[in-house]
């Protein structure tokens, strides 16, 4: 994990600080500033945004919000960092309170956090739960935050922890970087698995306890004794259980003989109190027959009445079939004589009926009646033509009414459109107007430019002219300066020439004196070589003429003779001038006046006039142009407005069409309607008065709904009469038909009656004749009835079976007497007692013998039993040994053996490889002198396996690590840090621990133990790592270039990069 | 019919921390192409196509893309099972409408389960399927008393299938667990497929699967044939453990023609990475020469034959091989504590040895057999439960 920015936002100290650490150049920096400034708070936030959790494990991430600023402004980290070829983002807002979004007070934000993928610079989320972003995290790095704290982030004062802590911390350690799940619940496996046993086995012992509760025993005797006291053995117990059995089969034997002897007594009395009870119940026998025959025998008189009963009900049955036929035939002529009476009071009333109905059938078969309907059907035809009509006519009026708007609808826009085009001819000539006017300003504007633009030619030259004569008439002047100048320099020049003449002369004579003073005779003179020297000139002192002065003189007079040449060279430069630029002025006069003026008596105050009235003639030529200007914009306007309502006219006038010819289609539609409804008018006028209702036409729709109703009554009424003409026809003819049938039938009923009755009197006289000769009479026929609930069968029967037992009664009394002859009852009862006595004895010895057997049942399962138990005792208690000594052995409690546990022996393995590679580095701090080892001497009392020992190669002693100084603590902390960081990426190279960041402990170190330390961490910066210091120690503040610079304001504090 | 037998994907498996989504993904493109070009008939994978019961969201998603593209777009009917480390239930969901689209999914043995068949010029070819199942869940299973021995469970299920499979067709089962041919030989075993060796290993026989024309087996990493050569383990997808640095892996292309016909064939793609282990001392390893030599980037266990120990020794290697997964020193013990040391780590995959040398230590004399037992039931019962 190499960090590459951090932003911290109300997270500490600070308001709103970024690390940029890619600005960090070196891999190894320094993290420094004052006590209190933030030093750690950046490390907190890196661990914050990463797992959660501060770095240090005292620190919660809810007091971690800045005290600086507002105390509601959102606390939030901000992480990016690369991790082995990609770069990833982590963003957290830890949970505080955060003013509402809306309305007044706070709310409380939950922690949420946000994890990115930005290798290929965009951004791909991963996660954005908590949840999600913790597992993503320790997925990436490889490691938890604790295992980062100790591997990665070194926390103040917690990183030697893994040293000096306590053996269970060390533990806790270890076990959060090495995976030892698989040994931790073997140890919990075996520990549960004894405890089972254990309870298994307790179990077992109360069951056994139940069991032998369950035996059964006699009330004394040894085994009652031995279980009341629980006094011996399981094994004993069984033993005189089986005693017991014993003693119980043997009671069963006895009392199986005894029983045996007593039922054989038993057998003999039974078969004697047999025969005595059957010799007495056949004396019972006798008495009940003999009673019975007597009861038999009082039935007779009752017996001999049912007889005679049944004959006399036997005759009477076959009498009765006549008497029923006679019956019979009487009641049919009744019947016969009510039919007759009936059809004769039908006939009569279909007679009157039909009279009736004759003359109605006259009434409406009568002419008058035809008529009657002939008329109203004429009526209803006159008023069904006149609806027809209104109907019509009211649809024409309409239409009519709708032509006529529409007409005058048209006229109107017909108006409007004359008025329309009047106006757009006017728009026209209006527009005409304004383009000649146009017109005429642009050429007013044109020729204005025009004029200005000669003035202004004018003028220019007219100022050029004055120019240029003001130049004349300044060279003029220098001129005129130039010639008082030159005459003054021309007698100047005179006098040095005559100055200079006399000096030369002077001179010449003074150097022919010096010559003469060195000439001594018949020396040759040096001159002309005479050897004679007559006149030697002489030299005056007065005279003597300096070389120098006369230097000068000539060098004035030069200087003099050249201003003087100057002077002439430049008036006559200036002549020229002058000449050159009078042409050129004269040119430029006669482009400025336009009147033929002498030029040569213009001068320049006539010039400046010239120009003054040009420039006016300008102004006001300028001012012309600018209103004819403005007019012409205004025209252009008017004349794009006009345009305008024109086009609008135009496309209206489009819009209108073609108006007149619809128009006059219209007015014809209208005027052949207005015909149409006139003559419908007068037709329906006739009507109206035919039908009178006393209204017009003008109330058409009051009329036709009038005669709407009408014509339904007046349909109704016709065919009302037309369906009583055809009914009354009907009625008569079927009632015609009805009187002839009726008038057959009561003819042959009469003739059925008188045949009816001849035929009951024959029967009649039959039934009397039977009667007599049965010797009965009506009247003893009705008086004789059988009795209730008798039939003949029943009587028969009845009859049958009383003859049938006495019969067999006496018999029955004759076969027992017989038997009996010379016979008594006899006398039982202590034959009985005896027996029963006998069947008491032999039951009592059956339930000892069930008791008994029950008894040895249930102690032989009770045996079966508790021996099984046993054996499952025994083996629980085998196997609770081996659990015991295994759990023993596994948790290193095993008595007189080494308190080291499984777990420990392993841990000291990786402890003993993380020491080592931890010793390179603690021996290279130490120079040389310390070593870490796990302590070997394992039956060391309180040695648990994961004691370290430091070795002192100076001393050559081995004490414990407690016992180290701050700076050895701090330098063997930090080996055992790097030492592990090396170890746990030789066993899992998925994790990339390529930074560690160590949190003071520096101030502890002495010089070369500092030394060593930085010269330590910079062979690892060597080799890829970044390492990151937080320290304010001074000398590391000279030895590490590389700073982070925490400064502390009061309004928080910022952070600095140096290199 | 030609079928493309592969299994042991283990989509989503970590080596040593190390995420190897990268490489499956381009071995699983590998093998897309292959089926794209070559078209087989049936594809099965022989389970443990996750590594986890719960696979990420990203494996998944590697494992969808190849079935849309095989199934959906090629139509191409693919068998999956349910290995030890597949969540067996969560393989199946949905298994019913998967099913038409011919995806066919059995996450957990069910007896009775009818085959899938598809048909060639020769007739019917009926598909069985007999995933991952341990002896406790079979017991609860059929409601027998006691878990009857892996060899036994796998004659009872392989029983239940011939009993009701007609012999004239052609039948090919799939199955996942550890057949072997003989007797166990603990080379053929690999860490990948048994992370920590317990006491007895409990493996089937492959003997009863004489009356199929073809085994497709997953479990064991290696490829290879189980007594027969129709009946073969396709191998794992990749190497998953540095113990199986040596094994060349492979998918198996078998052709089924008439009955009794059977011909096949290894088709090889290479990984993104290999996985290697190389030895040495520091120096030569990370000479500049090292920067050349091909491979640098593949998955390495680096065994150090330096004398002495290095500071931040992964950090250096890791200049070179970026890919550096292990790190260990070439045995080199001079103290008592340093032999103890190494011999437990040595030991750490193989927790009864290292119990056996604990006990020893702790009570001072070889553990006894009825002791043994029991620790070696336990952790069979732990890793189970682990698995």
């Amino acid at each position: 994990m190499k960090p590459l920015k951090l932003t911290m936002h109300h997270f500490g100290p600070f308001t709103d600080e970024t690390i940029d650490f890619t600005k960090l150049d070196k891999e190894l920096f320094l993290i420094t500033g004052a006590t209190g400034s933030g030093k750690t708070t950046i490390f907190d936030g890196l661990c914050y945004a990463l797992y959660g959790e501060a770095s240090n494990t005292h620190r919660q991430s809810r007091e971690m919000k800045s005290q600086f600023g507002d105390p509601f402004d959102m606390m939030w980290v901000d992480f990016t960092f690369g991790l082995r070829d990609r770069v990833y983002r982590v963003k957290r807002i830890p949970e505080q309170e955060r003013k509402k979004e809306r309305g007044e007070g706070t709310a409380k934000q939950k922690h949420e956090a946000e994890l990115y993928d930005c290798t290929d610079g965009g951004e791909v989320l991963l996660s954005s739960s908590v949840a999600g972003v913790g597992e993503k995290v320790v997925d990436i790095m490889g490691i938890n935050a604790n295992q980062f704290r100790q591997i990665v982030m070194l926390p103040q004062g917690e990183f030697s922890k893994l040293l000096k802590a306590k053996e269970e911390e060390r533990i806790e350690l270890l076990k959060s970087i090495f995976r030892m799940e698989l040994y931790n619940t073997l140890k919990e496996k075996v520990s549960t698995a004894l405890k089972d046993i254990r309870k298994k086995r307790e179990a077992l012992k109360i069951e056994l306890d139940t069991e032998a509760g369950h035996i059964r025993c006699g009330e004394c005797g040894e085994l009652a004794a031995v279980l009341a006291n629980n006094s011996h053995t399981t094994d004993y117990v069984l033993a005189l259980m089986h005693k017991e059995i014993e003693a119980d089969y043997t009671e069963i034997k006895t009392l199986e003989k005894s029983e045996n002897q007593t039922a054989a007594v038993l057998e003999g009395l039974r078969i004697t109190l047999a025969a005595g009870e059957q010799l007495n119940s056949q004396f019972e026998q006798l008495d009940k027959q003999k009673e019975k025959r007597l009861g038999l025998e009082a039935q007779k008189i009752e017996m001999t009445q049912k007889e005679e009963r049944l004959s006399l009900s036997k005759k009477i049955k076959t009498i009765k079939p006549y008497k029923e036929s006679w019956q019979h035939q009487k009641s049919k002529l009744e019947q016969a004589k009510k039919a007759l009476e009936e059809t004769k009071n039908r006939r009569d009333k279909i007679l009157t009926d039909l009279k009736k109905s004759e003359a109605e059938y006259h009434r409406v078969m009568a002419p008058e009646y035809d008529r009657e309907i002939e008329t109203l059907s004429h009526k209803l035809e006159t008023q069904k033509r006149l609806a027809e009509g209104l109907g019509a006519y009211t649809l024409k009026s309409q239409a009519l009414a709708k032509a006529q708007i529409s007409r005058a609808d048209l006229e109107k826009k017909a108006e409007r459109k004359e008025l329309d085009e009047a106006a757009l001819k006017k728009l026209g000539q209006d527009q005409t107007a304004v383009e000649r006017d146009l017109l005429t300003l642009d050429k007013t504007l044109q020729s204005t430019g025009f004029a200005i633009q000669t003035l202004e030619g004018r003028q220019e030259k007219a100022e050029e002219a004055l120019e240029i004569y003001q130049d004349i008439e300044g060279w003029q002047k220098e001129i005129v300066g130039l010639r008082a100048e030159w005459k003054i320099l021309q007698t100047k020049i005179k006098d040095r020439q005559d100055e200079y003449e006399q000096l030369l002369a002077k001179q010449r004579t003074q150097a022919a004196a010096g010559l003469a003073k060195t000439l001594t005779d018949k020396t040759p003179c040096p001159v002309c070589g005479s050897l004679h020297h007559p006149q030697k000139a002489i030299l005056k002192t007065d005279e003597a003429v300096s070389e120098d002065v006369l230097k000068a003189l000539s060098k004035s007079l030069k200087t003099l003779e050249e201003t003087s040449a100057k002077t002439k060279e430049r008036g006559k430069y200036l002549s020229e001038s002058i000449e050159k630029s009078r042409k050129d002025f004269k040119r430029r006069l006669e482009g400025a006046i336009t009147t033929a003026q002498d030029t040569a008596e213009i001068d320049s105050v006539a010039l400046k006039a010239l120009d003054q009235q040009i420039e006016e003639e300008i102004e006001i030529l300028q001012t012309k142009a600018k209103n004819t200007d403005k007019q012409l914009k205004a025209k252009t306007k008017e004349k794009t407005s006009i345009a305008k309502v024109m086009a609008e006219l135009e496309k209206q006038l489009e819009a209108y069409g073609n108006l007149s010819e619809p128009l006059k289609a219209l007015r014809e539609e209208e005027s052949m309607l207005r015909g149409q409804t006139l003559q419908m008018r007068e037709t329906l006028e006739t009507l109206i008065a035919a039908v009178g209702f006393g209204e017009g036409l003008d109330k058409a729709d009051w009329l036709l709904k009038k005669i709407n109703s009408f014509n339904t009554n007046t349909a109704a009424l016709i065919q009302e009469k037309k369906g009583y003409k055809n009914n009354t026809q009907s009625q008569y003819q079927k009632l015609k038909q009805t009187g002839a049938e009726v008038g057959a039938d009561f003819k042959n009923e009469t003739d059925s009656l008188t045949k009816a009755e001849k035929e009951a009197e024959t029967l009649g006289s039959q039934f009397q004749e039977v009667l007599k000769a049965a010797g009965l009479t009506e009247e003893s026929i009705k008086a004789f009835s059988l009795q209730a609930g008798e039939t003949e069968e029943s009587l028969e029967a009845g009859i049958e079976a009383y003859r049938f037992d006495l019969k067999s009664t006496i018999q029955r009394i004759d076969e027992l007497s017989h038997g009996l002859k010379d016979k008594k009852p006899s006398d039982l009862a202590a034959y009985r007692e005896q027996a029963q006595q006998h069947s008491q004895t032999i039951e009592a010895i059956q339930k000892r013998v069930t008791l008994l057997n029950e008894k040895i049942g249930q102690n032989q399962k009770q045996i079966k039993k508790i021996q099984a138990l046993l054996e499952a005792l025994e083996a629980v208690e085998q196997l609770q040994g081996i659990y015991t000594h295994l759990d023993q052995t596994i948790k290193g409690t095993l008595a007189g053996r080494p308190k080291i546990s499984f777990e420990r022996y392993i841990l000291s393995a990786y402890l003993q490889d993380i020491l080592e590679s931890a010793n390179i580095f603690l021996e290279k701090m130490s120079s040389g002198r310390y070593r870490l080892e796990v302590m070997g001497n394992f039956s060391q009392t309180g040695n648990r396996g994961l004691e370290i020992e430091v070795v002192d190669a100076y001393t050559g002693q081995r004490r414990s690590a407690n016992t180290l100084s701050g700076g050895e603590t701090f330098m063997a902390a930090l080996s055992m840090a790097l030492g592990l960081s090396d170890i746990v990426q030789s066993y899992a190279g998925g994790i990339s621990l390529d930074t560690i960041f160590i949190d003071e402990g520096f101030a502890t170190l002495d010089p070369e133990a500092l030394d060593n330390a930085i010269n330590c961490l910079s062979a690892i910066k060597n080799d890829g790592r970044t390492v990151g210091i937080i320290s304010h120690v001074e000398e590391l503040k000279d030895r590490i270039d590389t700073k982070i610079l925490v400064k502390k304001t009061e309004a928080g504090s910022h952070i600095q990069i140096f290199e | 019919m030609r079928i493309l037998h592969t299994s042991d994907w283990h989509i989503g498996r970590t080596l040593n921390e190390k995420s190897l989504i990268e490489d499956q993904k381009v071995m699983i493109d590998n093998l897309l192409r292959w089926i794209e070009e070559n078209r087989p008939d049936a594809l099965v994978v022989a389970g443990d196509v996750y590594d986890r019961s719960v696979p990420s969201r990203e494996a998944l998603a590697v494992v969808d893309d190849f079935l849309s593209a095989v199934v959906l777009e090629m139509k191409i009917p693919v068998f999956f099972i349910g290995g030890n480390h597949d969540g067996r239930e969560r393989l199946a969901v949905n298994g019913g409408i998967l099913n038409r689209q011919g995806l066919h999914i059995v996450g957990n043995y069910a007896p009775g389960l009818e085959p899938v068949i598809l048909q060639d010029q020769w007739g019917e070819v009926c598909f069985w399927s007999l995933p991952f199942i341990k002896p406790v869940e079979y017991r609860s299973l059929t409601a027998a008393e006691k878990s009857p021995s892996y060899d036994l469970m796998y004659r009872e299920m392989i029983a239940e299938i011939t009993g009701r499979m007609d012999a004239s067709k052609r039948n090919v089962l799939m199955s996942h667990g550890l057949i072997l041919g003989g007797a166990l030989d603990s080379d053929t075993i690999d860490d990948s497929v048994r992370p920590i060796e317990i006491g007895g290993i409990e493996y089937a026989c492959a003997e009863d699967f004489e009356a199929f024309d073809y085994v497709a087996l997953g479990h064991l990493h290696r490829p290879q044939k189980v007594l027969w050569d129709k009946v073969r383990y396709a191998g794992s997808l990749l190497k998953y453990s540095f113990s199986e640095h040596n094994q060349k892996k492979s998918v198996t292309l078998v052709e089924l023609g008439q009955k009794g016909d059977l011909s096949h064939e290894q088709i090889w793609f290479k990984p993104l990475r290999d996985l290697r282990v190389i030895k040495g001392k520091m120096e030569d390893l990370t000479t500049l020469t090292a920067y050349e030599a091909p491979g640098r980037e593949d998955y390495l266990k680096v065994v150090l034959e330096d004398e002495e120990r290095l500071i931040t020794p992964m950090d250096k290697l890791r200049k070179v091989y970026p890919n550096v997964l292990e790190m260990e020193y070439a045995k080199r013990e001079k103290t008592e504590a340093q032999k103890n040391s190494s011999r437990i780590k040595e030991r750490i995959k193989e927790p009864l040895g290292l119990f056996e040398d604990f006990y020893a230590f702790a009570c001072g004399k070889a553990i006894p057999e009825d002791e043994k037992e029991v620790i070696a039931e336990l952790f069979q019962e732990i890793t189970e439960v682990q698995e």
